[in-house]
């Protein structure tokens, strides 16, 4: 077999992200096609955000990385809710 | 109950080396808009000590009580020993199916706190069955759920608010965005079961980056999912008590 099912590299990417020292998120969606890996989720920081591509990169087999993911904002609002 | 009690809760916030500084300018005026502030769990990314000392150094003199649960991250270093001493330094009071009593101008808050565990939902629920280990998974979730219960029970009657304080959730209703393959990993209808059994007036959760705020357990109290990815900021208020006794947004 010269060519690792996409369905095993969703799930290597996915350890990699977990393990990684400046990742270490689970919760990141990946979704391989044969040119392509898709990345979306959520992470802290910018530098996560970066961290994660440079984690897929290597592990992409030369597909291009797409690197959805957005850095959960930390605004404050004025926004409460009652529960009584 | 006639005051209201305002808290504040955020969960998964997974402060790491590289966050420093960062929550401090959103939670330093958290006192202005609330009495007491929960933190559901995953409150660093490995569990590394450092990493708490991280956030400690954010939320430290915030002016608020502080309670704590911890999550799946804050276990991965096998550090959770000293993950607390580093919080419980800072003023974070951690709750391991434990209970705490906070006095909020002499409104008494009980919380019980527990990180909860994973099995799945009603109907679809793994079973204490089979291999040790997955009899060991679930027992680990029931003991969990019993001594959440315990604590909910032994704060009743003592305090005029209970609130759960979890990081795994205990309904479906806060994991809906989530794939349903995973809910098995995100929570257990167990914890909801203890909930109703003893009583609260509130469940906070986080770990479900990709659900939902708002869900009520089968016997209809509020459970709110503050993993800060699903508020999209630095915490929410929710407000017990008070006067009209409704629900607004």
């Amino acid at each position: 077999m010269t060519h690792e099912p996409e369905a095993y590299l969703v799930e290597r990417i996915r350890d990699a992200l977990a393990h990684h020292p400046d990742v270490a998120e689970l919760g990141i969606t990946v979704r391989v096609t044969p040119d392509m890996v898709f990345l979306t989720g959520d992470v802290g920081t910018p530098e996560r955000r970066d961290a994660v591509s440079a984690v897929v990169e290597p592990l992409a087999g030369g597909r291009a990385v797409r690197n959805g993911i957005s850095v959960v904002p930390l605004s404050e609002d004025d926004v409460e809710e009652n529960l009584g | 109950m006639t005051a209201k009690v305002r808290v504040a809760a955020v969960g998964d916030v997974h402060a790491g080396l590289d966050s420093r500084g960062c929550f401090r300018p959103h939670y330093e005026h958290v006192a202005q808009r609330a009495d007491l502030l929960l933190l559901a769990g995953d409150l660093t990314r490995h569990g590394d000590p450092e990493e708490a000392a991280v956030l400690v150094e954010d939320i430290r003199d915030v002016g608020v009580p502080v309670v704590a649960v911890l999550g799946n991250h804050d276990h991965h270093a096998d550090a959770s020993d000293r993950l607390r001493r580093v919080l419980a330094g800072g003023g974070v009071q951690v709750l391991e199916g434990e209970h705490a009593v906070v006095d909020v101008d002499g409104v008494r808050v009980g919380v019980a706190g527990s990180k909860g565990f994973g099995g799945g939902f009603a109907g679809a629920c793994a079973t204490d069955f089979g291999e040790p280990e997955m009899k060991a998974f679930i027992r680990h979730t029931r003991s969990i759920a019993d001594r959440l219960a315990q604590n909910l029970d032994a704060l009743d009657g003592e305090v005029d608010v209970r609130i759960a304080l979890l990081h795994y959730a205990p309904v479906e209703d806060t994991l809906r965005g989530e794939r349903l393959e995973i809910y098995p990993f995100l929570g257990s209808y167990l914890l909801a079961e203890a909930i109703d059994r003893a009583g609260a007036d509130l469940v906070v959760h986080g770990h479900a980056h990709g659900g939902a705020e708002k869900g009520l357990t089968p016997g209809g109290i509020h459970v709110r999912n503050v993993a800060q990815p699903v508020l999209k900021r630095a915490y929410h208020v929710y407000c017990l008590g008070g006067d009209d006794g409704t629900v607004r947004d």
